[in-house]
């Protein structure tokens, strides 16, 4: 074992005080076997998976809001099913539901009665026929019914069919997926009876490193490759927030899904062979071909996946052949290694 | 006392019989159990301790664990050396005791104190005594072999099915398993969606702990009997890890499959085997100390029959070493050689004699004398090996001297047809020569038994031949005063013996030349002093080794590739370089390399190692003329895979040169001090004092510096915002990059263990920026980049730590080219103390190849002049006159001049057995000449004429010279002749005795008459 430690030093000498020679005979390297790979150039490089959400942004969801609180509410529809406008998705009923409905009317009622009166007496008024005082009350009178009428006549657009006098069914406002409200806020005051997500919303959230979320173009899923949309300006302790582009079907991704995304970083890089890559006194180098020579060319590694490097090099590598094979017996000469 | 043997003997015939009945009974049952090995038992008493501790640097390991042993050790009695060896992920102590400690009581003592500091070592390590073996111990090597097995198949089969089997044959220490893949359940951690989870690592560690055991409970009582109640919970599958909870959250249930991969995968591998250029697993079985290896071998052969038999369809089990067949190739040539002594013995017996009866009577005195010399080597513990068996062909030529004299004057008083009864003629024949037969034995063993006194290697590999010798002397000497007369009483008639024609014709002529050359010594004493002038020139310029090689038949190419070399791209070599090898090298069967580490850690080579071991075709089938012209073959394939090193050895050569020269330089300076740095550059300015330093070559420095590692150091503000520390941290990152055992599957004896690792399908991290941009994740289940939370360096330290007696050294070894060894290290010390100056607390101490030499000369040259000694005192008490001893001494030089004209006209080297063979060769000169002086000194005054008296004593005494001479000359021819494994060793000795003899003898017919009258001349009247 000392003996093998005695070489190992002795190789390791070379290792620290080589030299890496410029160039190499191929001729020289007898039977090795050789093979040589074209180096590719690459504007992008996949990193390590992350962490991500699908999800939307602050606000693009409507909110789906009832002017009272029924006694009960069926969904008609799952929780994140998509939903064309005018889709029923949900049936309200009780006594709270007659209510309303009688609430409408008698606001419809007393909207038409202070409209007509309020056109009526608009003509007397700039006939000055009518004081000013009565004029104020009358139009007073019409814009709190007409807010009032307004306010119950938005929530009716909502109605989809009303089933019986306790009974309403409620449409969906627009195409996207209709989620189900909060536990919460099913007892609040001011009932959220759900949301709908416009399609066009649906978004990968992540978080990437501050100095590489700038440089990421690419959010790559098990389905699909998106672009980046914006990187938020705040950081949040290490990482930026980064927004996706709005996901397509394709992606098959589902909102609130947390899944892996690859980031691609934009860069201006070359892939080898990891096979291709050798180092000498820590500096790495790969061997190009240059007709019957190789020429050991310096580098630097930027990124690494499973069978590949990528690296950077002063020199311009494009469409050139990189050796891949025996590279550490290469290296051994470099060293000046071989023999008895 | 002698008288009342041979009166005993010849009075008591049949109890003599039938008592050597019985010794040649119990000497054929003894050979029969004695141990058959290539080697003696060459290696010191030696306990190892290897410990594995998974991710440690070696300066970690030296810190925490090395010293810690260490320490503990250093007070253990009977300790020799104590050394260590430690590398990334694992540390190698080795304590030499001094010789003759007990090897049990040894390893007892090393793992009494082992234990005792057990619970100071880091957690998470592995190891402990190594098995007790020794570097011979590798003796028998197979790989299993089915292609539609995988690799980690195979290595289940072996692990499991193989290797528990194996392990119950007596006298194996263990099995090694080489290459392949371990079988392992992996849990790969989706730290996505165990931040999902709200699931770290430690939760799933503890939900397995708790999950994976079978609880005992008690028992209930059932009316009137017992039922014992216990908890199930053991995995018996990988879908029962899979489906182990790890979480609920408000009836969310998290199973394990759910926050991570699981699937069958196998552990980092340090090593890997390849056959003929394809993956594959070896075995390899590791003997015991001072066991019968035959015995084993066939043990391990008749179980592996048995369990091929049960392997899956078409597997087969690819023996490419077993020692018995180089201890049978060995023992053959020596055995052979042994044959053929004893028929040439017996020829030239026949010739000298002319007599048959006479010479079977003598004959029979070397199958007796050889068996009852196995007897006592059973007894006394020594093995049939090598050595042993070469001892007994040494031995033969001069076994049989003592009973051709017995038988010789027996034969003599019977012609003189006395009156007497014929037993009491004989009695009296016997008795007359029973003094010198026993004066002349003793002076043969005396040469032999200081070298019973030899140390080191030396020592270990030629006692058993000195203690053979001396047995089969001892043994020769006993039966020509015993059963020899006995036989000749049965077999030998009254028949006058006269000498053949032919012997009286070269007794004439002989005489005739003698008279001649007394009458004008001058031109003869001249040649004898120019050839021994030439032959001390010649010994000068005789090549110096300590020992030469013997052909184990394999060969083991060792190649070195680039230090930092991956395993999968050190195995793409090795593959290339098999197939070219196979493709043009005819003679090579099969090759099986091995790169990197075993498992069990008693070679933890580098992954750039390989040792490509190569078995070759029946020598029969060979093209080439000799294994050196194979290697050839082999040097000219592998010159043409540049960048790669290459060096030629054998199995048992690799792991003895380990073991005795600890380097391969014959002269190495080793520096001790205690700060790295400090030794590192200290070694660098010893290179270049040893470089400058005349009759350096080939000089190399170990670099103990120069080990890259990352370093990850935690920036403590930031990470403790996450309750991040630096043992989270590591564990987290000894998951990802190479795994962590978290609990183990129990299968009957199959134990698969549960890994949580890095998915092996994305590449691991495969440089310093992905291991920077790694995702951990906190033990707040947030994620961070590995380099937001630490600084990651990448630092320099110690890639090796070699201590011995608890201090580091460093090494400068040499070979030493055109000059003596002696002489390069002095002038080295000189040099050192001259341009080097050592701070407070380092020291130099000089050691290697040539330290064996040194040794093995000062041994032998206080053996040698107490071997004269021994022989002066011997013929001082034989003649009484220290005039005839000093004659006897003067015609040694003769002697041994022809040993050294044998070494130069056959090519040898001057080593070891050669020097032993001049001792030998003391002996056999010493007893001639007593042979011849003492004849002339009895007839010296029965004339006037000296020259006429010396001449015609002479004559007389040509004949028992020639037999002693010859029989020991053609007693060794054998060994001369022998081409086969195992003859090399003895080769040298047998060539000096041979010459030796060659001269001696012409010396004792010519010089020493010649002598003798120059020194009587004066006196006699």
């Amino acid at each position: 074992m000392i003996f093998k430690t005695l070489i190992l030093s002795t190789f390791t000498t070379f290792c620290i005080f080589a030299k890496a020679q410029e160039t190499l005979n191929i001729a020289d390297l007898g039977q090795l076997n050789l093979h040589y790979t074209n180096i590719k150039h690459v504007e992008s490089v996949a990193l390590q998976p992350i962490k991500a959400t699908v999800t939307h942004k602050t606000g693009e969801a409507y909110q789906m809001v009832a002017p009272f609180e029924p006694q009960r509410h069926e969904f008609l529809v799952g929780n994140g099913e998509y939903v064309e406008s005018g889709k029923a998705v949900m049936l309200l009923s009780g006594s709270e539901v007659h209510h309303f409905l009688e609430q409408f009317e008698s606001a419809k009622a007393l909207f038409n009665l202070a409209k007509n009166r309020y056109e009526l007496n608009k003509k007397l008024f700039k006939q000055k026929s009518i004081s000013n005082d009565k004029w104020l009350s009358i139009s007073q009178s019409y814009f709190e019914n007409k807010i009032e009428y307004g306010h119950f006549r938005h929530f009716n657009e909502l109605i989809h069919s009303i089933k019986s006098e306790d009974e309403i069914v409620i449409k969906a406002p627009l195409d996207g997926y209709f989620f189900y409200p909060d536990l919460e806020s099913i007892n609040a005051s001011e009932l959220k009876l759900g949301q709908v997500l416009p399609k066009e919303s649906l978004r990968v959230k992540t978080y990437i490193n501050i100095d590489e979320a700038t440089k990421i173009k690419n959010l790559e899923t098990i389905h699909c490759l998106i672009k980046v949309d914006e990187v938020s300006q705040v950081a949040e302790g290490l990482f930026l927030k980064t927004w996706s582009n709005t996901i397509t079907d394709e992606c098959q991704l589902s909102f609130g899904q947390v899944i892996s995304v690859i980031p691609h970083l934009s860069t201006d890089a070359y892939q080898v062979p990891k096979s291709s890559v050798f180092t000498i006194d820590r500096s790495y180098y790969v061997l190009v071909k240059k007709g019957t020579q190789l020429k050991v060319t310096p580098i630097s590694l930027i990124e690494a996946s499973n069978t590949f490097y990528y690296i950077e090099s002063a020199t311009d590598l494009n469409n050139q052949e990189v050796l891949s094979t025996s590279v550490s017996a290469v290296q051994g000469v470099l060293m000046g290694l071989g023999g008895e | 006392m002698l008288d009342k043997i041979i009166r005993f003997s010849l009075t008591q015939r049949v109890f003599v019989v039938v008592i050597f009945g019985v010794l040649i009974a119990l000497g054929i049952n003894a050979w029969k159990q004695i141990p058959i090995d290539a080697f003696p038992d060459i290696s010191t008493t030696q306990v190892n301790i290897i410990i594995k501790a998974p991710g440690m640097t070696a300066e970690e390991i030296e810190s925490q664990i090395t010293t810690v042993i260490e320490t503990e050790l250093l007070g253990i009695p009977n300790k020799d050396i104590l050394r260590s060896t430690t590398k990334y992920a694992i540390t190698s102590i080795t304590l030499d005791f001094q010789s003759n400690t007990d090897i049990y009581w040894a390893r007892q003592q090393v793992n009494e104190r082992l234990l005792s500091i057990w619970d100071q070592l880091p957690a998470n390590i592995d190891g402990g005594l190594a098995p007790m073996s020794t570097p011979l111990s590798e003796m028998f090597m197979f790989t299993i072999e089915n292609p539609s097995l995988s690799i980690t198949q195979r290595k289940h089969i072996l692990d499991w099915q193989i290797r528990p089997i194996l392990r119950t044959v007596a006298g194996v220490a263990d099995v090694n398993v080489l290459g392949g893949e371990t079988k392992t359940i992996q849990f790969s951690p989706d730290i996505v969606a165990m931040a999902n989870a709200n699931v770290s690592i430690d939760d799933i560690q503890l939900s397995l702990d708790k999950a994976n055991l079978n609880g005992s409970v008690g028992r209930i009582n059932m009316g009137t009997e017992s039922l014992i109640i216990r908890t199930q919970g053991r995995f018996n599958t990988l879908n029962d890890v899979a489906n182990l909870v790890v979480r609920n959250i408000n009836d969310k249930l998290y199973y394990l499959k759910d926050i991570g991969d699981i699937s069958f995968n196998s552990t980092v591998r340090y090593g890997a085997v390849t056959k003929d250029g394809k993956e594959t697993t070896e075995a390899l079985v590791v003997a015991l100390k001072n066991v019968n290896t035959e015995q084993v071998v066939d043990g391990v052969r008749e179980k592996l029959d048995q369990i091929e038999k049960t392997l899956p369809k078409g597997t087969k089990l690819n023996v490419f070493y077993d020692r018995k067949n180089l201890i049978e190739t060995a023992v053959d040539t020596i055995t052979s050689a042994l044959f053929q002594a004893i028929i040439l013995v017996i020829i030239l017996l026949a010739l000298f004699l002319g007599n048959v009866r006479a010479s079977l009577v003598v004959s029979t005195s070397i199958p007796i004398a050889v068996i009852i010399a196995f007897f006592l080597m059973h007894q006394f513990g020594l093995s049939a090996n090598l050595m042993s068996l070469g001892g007994l062909v040494i031995a033969i030529g001069m076994i049989v001297d003592s009973s051709v004299v017995v038988v010789e004057n027996i034969i003599s008083q019977l012609s003189k047809n006395n009156n007497l009864p014929r037993l009491h003629l004989m009695y009296r024949a016997s008795k007359a020569i029973a003094v010198p037969v026993f004066s002349g034995t003793i002076i043969v063993i005396m040469v032999f038994v200081p070298l019973l006194s030899l140390s080191g290697l030396e020592g270990k590999l030629f006692s058993p031949v000195a203690l053979t010798i001396v047995f089969a002397m001892c043994s020769a000497l006993v039966v020509s005063l015993t059963i020899i007369p006995v036989l000749a009483s049965f077999i030998i008639n009254n028949k006058k013996l006269e000498a053949p024609k032919y012997l009286m014709k070269l007794q004439n002529g002989y005489t005739k030349t003698l008279d001649k050359v007394l009458k004008a010594p001058s031109l003869t004493m001249i040649s004898f002093i120019l050839v021994l002038a030439i032959s001390a020139i010649l010994y000068t310029m005789l090549g110096k080794i300590f020992m030469p090689v013997l052909d184990e038949g394999d060969i083991i190419v060792q190649l070195e590739k680039s230090p930092t070399i991956s395993l999968k791209e050190s195995i793409d070599l090795d593959k290339q370089i098999e197939i070219a090898l196979l493709n043009n090298v005819p003679e090579i069967k099969q090759i099986v390399a091995r790169v990197g580490s075993d498992e069990l850690g008693l070679d933890p080579m580098s992954l750039n190692e390989t040792d490509v071991f190569m078995e070759l075709q029946p020598r029969d089938t060979w093209e080439a003329s000799s294994k050196a012209v194979i290697e050839d073959k082999i040097r000219n394939i592998l010159v043409n895979y540049p960048g790669i090193n290459f060096g030629f050895t054998q199995p048992i050569q690799m792991r003895v040169s380990e073991m005795l020269t600890g380097s391969t330089g014959a002269v190495t300076a080793k520096v001790f001090g205690p700060d790295i740095t400090k030794l590192s550059k200290l070694a660098h300015d010893i290179s270049k004092i040893v470089k400058n330093t005349q009759g350096s070559i080939d000089v190399q420095t170990t670099i103990i510096e120069g080990g890259d590692y990352l370093n990850v150091v935690l920036k403590p503000e930031l990470a403790s915002q996450f309750d991040m520390n630096v043992a989270e941290l590591s564990h987290f990152l000894n998951i990802q990059i190479d795994g962590f055992k978290a609990a183990e599957i129990i299968n009957g004896k199959i134990k698969t263990p549960i890994m949580f690792a890095s998915k092996s399908d994305t590449g691991g991290v495969s440089s310093i920026v992905e291991l920077e941009k790694l995702l951990i994740m906190m033990p707040d289940n947030t994620m961070s980049r590995l380099k937001d939370i630490a600084e990651i360096t990448l630092k320099v330290g110690p890639s090796i730590i070699e201590r011995e007696n608890a201090e580091r050294f460093a090494v400068v070894a040499t070979n030493v080219t055109g000059r003596d060894m002696v002489g390069y290290v002095e002038e080295l010390q000189v040099n050192m103390n001259k341009q080097l100056k050592l701070p407070n607390g380092y020291f130099i101490v000089y050691g290697g190849e040539f330290k064996n030499q040194i040794r093995a000369t000062n041994n032998l040259l206080t053996v040698i002049p107490l071997v004269l000694i021994l022989i002066v005192i011997i013929l001082f008490s034989t003649f009484n006159s220290l005039k005839m001893s000093g004659l006897i001494i003067a015609n040694i030089p003769f002697a041994l001049m022809g040993g050294i004209l044998g070494l130069s006209i056959s090519g040898q080297y001057l080593s070891v057995p050669a020097s032993i063979g001049f001792i030998a060769l003391l002996g056999v000169a010493v007893l001639n000449g007593v042979v011849m002086l003492s004849h002339i000194e009895s007839v010296k005054y029965k004339g006037n004429n000296l020259i006429k008296l010396i001449s015609t004593a002479s004559g007389d005494r040509l004949r028992p010279i020639l037999m002693t001479a010859t029989t020991a000359m053609f007693g060794l021819m054998p060994l001369v002749a022998a081409t086969g494994p195992g003859a090399e060793i003895q080769k040298p000795l047998a060539i000096v005795v041979i010459g030796g003899l060659f001269t001696s003898t012409i010396a004792t017919l010519y010089l020493l008459p010649i002598f003798y009258y120059k020194l009587e001349n004066k006196n006699h009247v």
